[in-house]
């Protein structure tokens, strides 16, 4: 689609920011040891995250061509979460995030099988809505059964929260990361048609099926384990393509950067501010991203049909 | 050069949409027949959207393996376009060299439907005459020789329906279009031979709509 042009000084602006998010907060007066294994990490990580929300929400709205679908109201992060919490009550051997996969790509299974195929795409948002309504009550039902101390490593978890203390952790987050940008910007002009309607893109030539379940598993793996590390941080998925798509309105490829680009600062500065907004408590980053993000989201929508 | 279809069945169900259909197509062909008649599956199939149930369809004598293969010889025109996100005219009509990966005879198509002035606009804010010429200039930038068009002038005013069939006469041999209609004036227009489909068969006498 053309020579990648960007607004460059609001790009500066951003990425600039982003180099200011480890200062915020405490200052960290005792060592330089806690900086770097607790406060770095944990940055690196609220930036990593937060690129993976705003992209994996930019992805599904062009799959399912729909300004509101992301993997948070299709319902795919309270199936993760259902994953990771009945993988921490009835299977503690096996880590949370297998089963926040396996409950992610469960769902993605159904849309790819129900919507997908049948022209539904008008329903799909309330199907999502039901769906993840029914899947958290689900997830309650399951604190009440377990014995007591997974309930306790449950409702510790599902607060959510940034704070890691591993930079394998850090690296495998960027990885993935890394991973679905290439393949969305190898994929742009595929994505472009898809998002013109499925039967559209195929007669142009694109292999629709097989593109859609490409993304549907790789944005099940990444909300995967997004949702069973860091819990559910809602509205980053929302809200960033919906700025992304202000900032470049016709260019697909800007529009892919510029969902990292916003995801990361919106996330990154959503987890500074809680960190100092209720000083010394903390308020967890995907309760300052809900804040900020839905008054985002429904300007955008009022906005929209003028 | 031809469509061939060769004992086509389509089913949904236990209901036939479709029933022993074979047909070739080389010429400008105009599609007849009542609502339900089973006109758009034919199309959708001679397309490569759906799968027969049993039969074959080959094009020039081969059937397509990929998507691609089917693009570059086929092209649907669905009734209408549902466009979500902005997107320019200019973009949506570059997007269509996808299958060939190259829009070498761009500026020239742009030229001949008079689409310079559309080509910043966003595609959503087109009029239906509007989106009908430009989804037939993507279509002669996809390269496809056989345009099959849904309906083409169901919701044109008569005006616009005007431009229309004048841009189709236009490019001459360029292409082979396959139309499905009501109007039975278009058939005539185009100079077209006539194919008339009933209860989702082939169907050789008069009374069509009974």
């Amino acid at each position: 689609m053309g020579m990648l042009y960007m607004n460059k000084r609001i790009l500066l602006i951003c990425l600039a920011s982003l180099f200011l998010l480890p200062w915020i907060g405490p200052t960290l007066s005792m060592s330089d040891k806690i900086f770097y294994e607790i406060r770095i990490p944990r940055v690196l990580i609220g930036i990593a995250v937060g690129a993976l929300l705003g992209l994996t929400g930019y992805l599904y709205q062009l799959i399912f061509r729909n300004p509101l679908a992301t993997p948070y109201t299709l319902g795919v992060a309270s199936a993760a979460s259902l994953g990771a919490v009945v993988s921490i009550g009835f299977f503690p051997m096996i880590i949370p995030s297998v089963g926040g996969i396996i409950g992610a790509l469960f769902v993605c299974l159904i849309f790819v099988t129900i919507f997908k195929s049948q022209y539904l795409a008008d329903r799909v948002i309330l199907f999502g809505v039901v769906l993840g309504l029914f899947l958290s009550s689900l997830t309650v039902v399951i604190q009440y059964i377990v014995s007591g101390s997974e309930v306790f490593r449950i409702v510790h978890w599902l607060l959510g929260s940034l704070q890691v203390t591993s930079y394998s952790l850090v690296f495998l987050i960027f990885l993935v990361l890394f991973v679905l940008l290439c393949l969305a910007l190898r994929f742009s002009t595929e994505l472009s048609l898809i998002a013109m309607g499925d039967e559209y893109a195929k007669s142009k030539g694109v292999e629709s099926e097989s593109i859609n379940w490409l993304f549907f598993i790789a944005v099940s793996i990444a909300i995967g384990l997004c949702v069973s590390f860091f819990g559910p941080i809602g509205f980053v998925g929302l809200a960033v393509p919906f700025m992304a798509r202000g900032i470049s309105p016709f260019n697909f490829n800007n529009q892919i950067i510029w969902s990292v680009v916003l995801g990361a600062v919106f996330l990154g500065w959503s987890d500074a501010l809680g960190r100092v907004i209720t000083y010394p408590l903390e308020v967890p980053a995907g309760v300052v991203t809900a804040i900020f993000g839905a008054p985002i989201v429904a300007y955008s929508l009022l906005m929209q049909k003028s | 050069m031809a469509i061939e279809v060769n004992k086509v069945y389509f089913r949904i169900g236990s209901k036939d949409i479709l029933k022993d259909i074979t047909l070739a197509i080389s010429d400008p062909t105009i599609i007849l027949g009542s609502n339900g008649a089973g006109k758009t599956s034919l199309l959708r199939l001679i397309a490569g959207l759906i799968s027969p149930s049993s039969g074959e369809i080959k094009i020039d004598n081969k059937i397509p393996a990929s998507r691609k293969d089917w693009a570059a010889s086929i092209v649907y025109q669905p009734q209408s376009l549902e466009i979500v996100f902005p997107i320019k005219v200019y973009d949506l009509l570059k997007l269509s060299g996808f299958c060939k990966g190259s829009t070498e005879n761009f500026d020239e198509i742009v030229q001949l439907l008079c689409l310079e002035e559309l080509l910043c606009q966003d595609a959503r804010t087109l009029s239906g005459g509007e989106l009908r010429r430009v989804m037939l200039a993507g279509a002669l930038i996809q390269g496809a020789r056989y345009v099959l068009f849904d309906e083409p002038t169901a919701f044109l005013d008569p005006f616009q329906e005007e431009i229309f069939v004048k841009s189709l006469l236009h490019l001459g041999d360029r292409v082979v279009p396959v139309i499905t209609t009501h109007n039975l004036s278009l058939a005539n227009r185009l100079g077209a031979k006539t194919l008339k489909l009933k209860k989702g068969g082939l169907y050789d006498g008069d009374a069509l709509y009974e």
